[in-house]
């Protein structure tokens, strides 16, 4: 605007209805949107609603509670849910960077967990075999239910606010929480593998419950991982079978499948995937096909995969580690980013920044991780460590890079500077990690360590 | 070519070429269930736009007449400001309360290019800014007591650095 009379002057954002503030805001980032509530109480108002501060949320929770009207009632007003949730992030988040954390430990030992921001879901087999249901209450695990699984072969668990999925050699058990109020989660129904790599709901659920259940068509041998061969986003759970090469997903509320997708025979050795992020599921067979949650095909990439290559993807990118060389894609359009060459045994993505971390094994106890600024086109710092282990279960989230390592239990190192933030205390052997802004878990010997950020 | 006739809240009448006047949805949408045909002498109305702004949509329908159908939105991603054209910057050096009323015009007549391009002009105004200096921008007062302005300013320490 050139012009600077007062007359040509005019408060746009606080005259405009609701859908058109939310067209404007949509080119504003987080810190644009904080100052634009410091403006005025109109403004402040405006802007306190769901819709705006969801997209900043790492999580996705149900519509029912989300807020999508605005709140005119003067001030102080109460700031919406998902604000609420991002400003809470984002003081965990800084906490856990200052090492302000409580630590619990249960004595369960969990085989497998799941978290989506509320609700933790393990399933532990000693001394009985079930689902352990925790709610993270204000920084504290607040076990709120037992459900018990008969039928034996577990091998994962999915959950996502409103479905817990417990995944079996050739079942799924769907929970579906019964009371928004208490949230109290009942079997829903039980889905089956089917031969061609369908699913379908099994008739009796109650003899499946009860471990009776026996199917002939899937054999024990070929197991779907949790990690690459199922996703659960929004209310839709796609699943990739292998031996049969077919792509699936299954609506879980309308309770029918909305893909069925065999992949052209070929003689690809390829390691197949299949990720998610809270809008799209990546999926890397012959080509990378990426679908929306309602399993609508979004757009292809023809990019020839290296052999083991797992898809990463944050809030912008879409990485591929190719054969000899590591491509980036914008995630909503697929196209081209960024290329460079490519050696190393692990890859890791900063989930908000734009940094990837590349970790090379040169020896069995010797690592170098080098993280390189993808938009800057060089790496930006470089870590060799002689203690770390395990390379496979380094995971990253915002602020640090997490590391199991003896004889630390981990090793947290900062993301963007690569100095060491702290080491934690001792425990050997561990099995496996979880880690979400607000909470690390890690299974020792016979007992669970909990670490709430909060 | 086949003209319409389109008449503006303030009773002027516009005699426009059809295949811009459609690249309003609302417009499309009324000649197609209408079935209005193209010789007949029938007038548009349009009770929510004056004809100060009709004339600066049609201006702005009439330069974009062969540009290609704007891709669909993607929900959650944060977009570009910086990719306006500089004959849409020219066209949009106009008053604030000119640029209001066309993102309401843009939006009744659904026209996706426009309402796109005012919406980025405006959030243009607001990036990068301090709330003081928004206020100045838009000549809005700080209406805030003092112990408001402090419960806005402890929020605003989340701010991530930049």
């Amino acid at each position: 605007m050139e012009s600077t009379g007062e007359s040509l002057r005019f408060d746009i954002l606080g005259n405009l209805p609701l859908e058109l503030v939310l067209k404007i805001v949509d080119y504003l980032s987080f810190n644009d949107v904080l100052n634009c509530q410091g403006v005025s109480l109109t403004w402040n108002g405006a802007l306190n609603c769901d819709p705006i501060w969801r997209r900043y949320f790492d999580y996705e929770l149900p519509d029912k509670e989300a807020n999508f009207r605005r709140d005119f009632r003067g001030f102080p007003i109460q700031p919406c849910n998902y604000k609420q949730k991002v400003l809470n992030q984002k003081r965990i988040l800084s906490n856990w960077y200052e090492n302000k954390f409580e630590r619990f430990v249960v004595k369960e030992n969990f085989l497998f967990a799941a978290y989506d921001g509320t609700t933790l879901a393990a399933y532990s087999d000693h001394p009985k075999h079930g689902l352990l249901v925790y709610r993270i209450e204000r920084g504290k695990p607040v076990r709120t239910q037992y459900l018990p699984i008969k039928q034996r072969g577990t091998c994962g668990v999915l959950t996502n606010t409103e479905y817990i999925v417990v995944v079996l050699w050739s079942l799924f058990i769907i929970y579906r929480i019964s009371n928004a109020k208490k949230p109290v989660y009942k079997v829903a129904y039980i889905l089956e593998r089917r031969k061609g790599g369908q699913v379908g709901k099994v008739d009796n659920f109650r003899d499946a419950l009860d471990g009776k259940y026996h199917c002939s068509v899937i054999s024990t041998l070929d197991l779907l991982r949790i990690d690459s061969d199922i996703c659960l986003i929004n209310n839709t759970i796609f699943i990739y079978h292998a031996a049969d090469r077919a792509l699936c997903a299954w609506d879980l509320e309308k309770e029918e499948l909305i893909l069925k997708k065999s992949s052209p025979e070929s003689a690809s050795h390829f390691r197949h995937g299949l990720i998610a992020d809270k809008e799209q599921v990546y999926f890397a067979a012959e080509c990378i096909s990426v679908y929306s949650s309602q399993a609508e095909l979004q757009y292809r990439i023809d990019e020839r995969l290296g052999f083991n290559s797992k898809l990463l993807v944050n809030r912008n990118l879409l990485v591929v580690p190719g054969v000899s060389s590591i491509s980036g894609f914008d995630k909503y359009s697929g196209q081209r980013v960024f290329e460079m060459p490519h050696n190393s045994s692990s890859l890791l993505l900063n989930p908000r920044l734009d940094i990837l971390y590349c970790v090379i094994d040169y020896t069995c106890d010797h690592l170098v991780l080098t993280a390189y600024d993808i938009n800057a086109k060089q790496s930006i710092w470089e870590k060799i460590s002689d203690n770390l282990l395990l390379y496979d279960t380094i995971l990253v989230n915002e602020k640090c890079i997490i590391i199991p390592s003896k004889p630390e239990l981990f090793t947290l190192i900062d993301t963007v500077t690569g100095n060491i933030v702290y080491s934690n205390d001792a425990v050997n052997n561990c099995k496996f990690l979880l880690a979400r802004h607000d909470i690390l878990i890690c299974v020792d010997g016979n007992s669970t360590f909990m670490y709430v950020y909060s | 070519m086949p003209n319409i006739k389109l008449q503006s809240s303030d009773g002027e009448i516009y005699n426009v070429d059809v295949e811009i006047a459609k690249c309003s949805v609302t417009i499309k949408t009324m000649l197609e269930d209408l079935g209005m045909d193209e010789d007949e002498e029938e007038v548009v109305p349009l009770p929510n736009v004056n004809s100060a702004i009709l004339k600066k949509v049609i201006q702005w329908a009439t330069y974009h007449k062969d540009d290609p159908p704007p891709p669909e939105d993607d929900e959650n991603k944060e977009k570009r400001t910086d990719d306006i054209s500089s004959w849409d910057a020219d066209f949009l050096k106009v008053d604030q309360g000119t640029l209001f009323e066309l993102i309401l015009a843009a939006n009744y007549l659904d026209i996706k290019g426009l309402l796109d391009v005012t919406c980025k002009t405006v959030a243009n105004m607001i990036k990068g800014k301090t709330p003081e200096e928004i206020r100045k921008t838009f000549n809005i007062k700080n209406d805030f007591s003092a112990a408001e302005e402090e419960q806005v300013r402890k929020e605003n320490e989340w701010c991530e650095e930049k």
